[in-house]
């Protein structure tokens, strides 16, 4: 009963921008930073005169996470042992998640900086994912244009490099 | 408020090394090449240790033990430089890509191939086991699984053969758990030989040997205060109860190939076994146990030995060592869940007339003698289903994967490398015994010729030319067996036979096309045709005369006829069949997928179209 009371207890949250947003609390609870935080303070006294803030984030990133929050509420969470070293990556994305960060590069980057920060690693995970996809297949000056990076190595350096890689060409 | 605004992220150099490195690895070793030459910075981040860790365990799984990769991975990852492992490992693959294309594509150097790959070894097994995936229905499909099928046994077959060859250079061992080690190993070998594809190579035997040990352990958490006795009988009983040892019906199941190899026994869910493979489960388990268990080669079955630790006796009372020097007890794992008493041994011994030989027959014997032993058992086992022939029920040969009559001559070879390389070569048995394998074995495993020079060859000098002086001869009469395997050496570096349609003394050419799907007509078995060769013809019988206008021209010769080779439902082998018994079918749907399981060896992939096989042996056929 107790955890069923505390599922559907609201919890208020303000952004860096002073916007106030209602979400409840096992939605809140997706967040490592704000579960463990919560758990300490046991979360009576957070009220809408009295929200948590969540500094570094702004109103509209803080909406599109707590989105992300709201509509994988109720996904098993996993431990982090699953994650092995020994194991493949996918970088497979499932269709909600795929739409959803179809965002501009900016909000992009504050997602995943906002996820890493409230320790939501699912979320980071997708983040990193849409931005490996991003990666993958381009040339060096394919990922400089998409990501607007400044070529710092000397013309030296790139054959140095490059002759390094020659491995990797003819797999 | 403005104050705790930041200005937005809008360029990746802005996103912190903490997650840029976490979403590198995301990116596969290919496109981290591209990476690194996107900054100083991208640089640093692609090249750290750890990712490249990670790519190599999560690439590969098998290595070759010179690279000791189990202690490489548990210490600091700093100190190996994996991304050197990892481009290693990528140009070897290409290798063996490159050879397995090779060998595919032709007879030419196919067994030079082989024995590149074999010592490559650990190293091309996981490519070769991503090619035993290939669907049949690929371009090559068929060929492509059976040849990297073949390559996998090529290695494994190497390691035991190394793994009974190092086992004689080898020291007698010196603490319990290195005996069990040398004991698990020098059985498990067996195993390698049908292993195919599958899990449970030495390592994967060792690793259920301790997730067995752990489980007793975590069952019975306060055996580590136990005595020597208690405990080894309580491990017994847990063995017996779970089946890990013994047979539930013997008089049906005795005889059973798998009961005689230490993996499958493990692997199988009912466990049986021969009393010696029971006795070896029962000793390694008990080392887990810091118990010392030995096998004892006792006549009727092998038994084990168990010995107290030293300065203790079997139910822990602590003594001096000269005390406890004879104390042991007999225990039989695969037949009894007591303590078996020595009195009983001795009249066993004596009813056989072998009480002068107590001392041997109640001693402990190390892993070679174990090992030779169960080469007998295969043998045995092997005789007694090819006596019962068509009445020997399947399950008599019946291994966890593969076909059964090839998983039987695998062991039946296995049996005979385990003898020569364990058995002491220096008498004549031994040297009958090396005849014997010399003849039997080229024809059936061309590819291991490099295995038997470099294995069997210096063992072989090492008698016939003795210090003594005194030569011992090969041959007795069929003239020297080497020369097989030399033959294989020649013809591997030979372009085959061409047999072409057009050049048939029978004008019409053979009424069959290699790859011809037919039934046969009298015992209804389905086959494929393999090969076809003209029996009495001019041109055969006259080689030096090819290409003679003459020939062309001869009338009619009686002596002439079309011979056929198929391969079956039914036999591993391709064998022959008449002409008349050819009823070819033309419907696909009655080829079902690894019906031939030599279908590989032949050709590309199944047409379901033509309902034939596609050729890859146009070499020979090139008009078929």
């Amino acid at each position: 009963m107790a955890e069923a009371k505390a599922a559907s207890q609201k919890i208020w949250l303000v952004s860096n921008d002073n916007a106030t947003m209602e979400v409840d609390r096992c939605v809140v609870e997706r967040s490592m930073l704000l579960k463990n935080m919560l758990e300490d303070l046991g979360g009576a006294d957070i009220s809408p005169e009295n929200p948590i803030p969540i500094p570094n984030v702004n109103e509209a990133v803080l909406r599109k996470v707590v989105e992300w929050c709201e509509h994988h509420r109720n996904d098993p969470v996993t431990a982090p042992d699953d994650e092995s070293d020994a194991r493949k990556k996918t970088t497979d994305i499932e269709e909600w998640d795929q739409k959803f960060m179809q965002v501009d590069q900016e909000m992009l980057f504050e997602i995943i900086l906002a996820s890493n920060f409230l320790d939501i690693k699912p979320l980071l995970d997708v983040g990193c994912k849409t931005v490996a996809n991003m990666i993958k297949g381009k040339s060096p000056e394919e990922i400089r244009k998409t990501f607007n990076i400044t070529n710092d190595f000397s013309a030296e350096e790139e054959e140095q490099i490059r002759r390094e890689n020659e491995w990797a060409e003819d797999r | 408020m403005e104050l705790g605004r930041r200005k937005g992220v809008s360029s990746l150099d802005q996103v912190p090394d903490e997650i840029i490195g976490h979403l590198l690895y995301y990116i596969s070793p290919y496109d981290l090449a591209n990476f690194q030459l996107v900054s100083h910075r991208f640089y640093r981040l692609a090249n750290q240790a750890l990712l490249w860790r990670h790519h190599c365990r999560s690439s590969f799984k098998f290595w070759h033990p010179r690279h000791r990769f189990h202690e490489k991975t548990a210490a600091l990852a700093q100190q190996t430089n994996w991304k050197d492992l990892f481009i290693y490992r990528s140009a070897r693959n290409r290798q063996v890509s490159r050879l397995l294309d090779d060998i595919i594509r032709t007879k030419v150097h196919r067994v030079k191939g082989f024995e590149i790959i074999g010592q490559i070894g650990y190293d091309a097994k996981d490519f070769l086991l991503e090619q035993c995936q290939t669907p049949p229905s690929a371009e090559d499909g068929l060929a492509r699984r059976y040849y990297s099928n073949a390559l996998l046994d090529t290695i494994h077959k190497h390691i035991a053969i190394n793994e009974w060859h190092s086992l004689m250079q080898s020291a007698q061992p010196t603490s319990i758990r290195q005996a069990s080690l040398q004991l698990e190993r020098a059985l498990g070998a067996f195993d390698l030989f049908v292993l195919h594809d599958q899990h449970g190579d030495l390592d994967d035997i060792t690793r259920m040997f301790d997730a067995i040990g752990e489980e007793f352990r975590s069952q019975f958490p306060k055996s580590g205060n136990w005595s020597t006795r208690k405990k080894a009988l309580r491990l017994l009983r847990w063995l017996r109860a779970l089946n890990f040892t013994g047979m539930r019906n013997p008089e049906q199941n005795y005889r059973n190939l798998r009961n005689c190899l230490i993996g499958q026994a493990l692997r199988h869910p009912d466990h049986e076994s021969i009393p010696l493979i029971s006795t070896a489960i029962f000793c390694c388990v008990a080392a887990r146990l810091d118990i010392d268990a030995r096998c004892c080669a006792f006549p009727t079955h092998v038994h084990a030995i168990v010995y107290p630790p030293d300065g203790h006796t079997l139910d822990g009372e602590v003594v001096a060592d000269s005390e406890t020097a004879s104390e042991r007890m007999f225990l039989d794992p695969y037949g009894s869940d007591d303590e078996i008493p020595l009195s009983r041994l001795q009249m066993t011994l004596a009813r056989l007339g072998l009480q002068e030989h107590n001392d041997l027959f109640l001693a402990p014997v190390l892993a070679p003698t174990m090992a030779m032993r169960t080469a007998q058992n295969i043998r045995a086992t092997l005789a007694r289903i090819s006596d019962l022939q068509e009445h020997a029920h399947p399950e008599l040969s019946q291994l966890l994967h593969g076909n059964n009559k090839m998983n039987a001559d695998a062991c039946l070879y296995a049996a005979s490398w385990a003898t020569l390389l364990l058995m002491p070569p220096n008498n004549t048995t031994w040297l009958e015994r090396l005849a014997k394998f010399l003849r039997r074995f080229p024809g059936a495993w061309p590819e291991d010729v490099w295995m038997v020079e470099k294995y069997l060859w210096p063992l072989y000098s090492s008698v016939v030319n003795p210090r003594d002086g005194f030569p011992r001869n090969i041959d007795a009469g069929f003239g020297n067996p080497w020369q097989y395997w030399r033959f294989v050496r020649d013809a591997d570096g030979m372009a085959p036979l061409v047999h072409r349609r057009d050049f048939c003394e029978d004008p019409r050419g053979p009424p069959f096309y290699i790859g011809q799907v037919f039934r046969h007509r009298r015992y209804g078995w389905l086959g494929a045709i393999t090969s076809w060769h003209e029996r009495g013809s001019q041109q055969s019988s006259l080689p030096d005369r090819a290409g003679d206008e003459e020939y062309h021209h001869r009338p009619t010769n009686p002596h002439y006829s079309l011979c056929f080779m198929c391969i079956t439902e039914t036999e591993p082998e391709q064998h022959v069949v008449a002409l008349r018994n050819v009823e070819l079918i033309s419907d696909p749907a009655l080829v079902k997928e690894g019906m031939f399981p030599m279908a590989g060896k032949y050709f590309k992939r199944f047409d379901p179209e033509t309902c034939s096989f596609i050729s890859n042996i146009r070499e020979e056929y090139p008009t078929d």
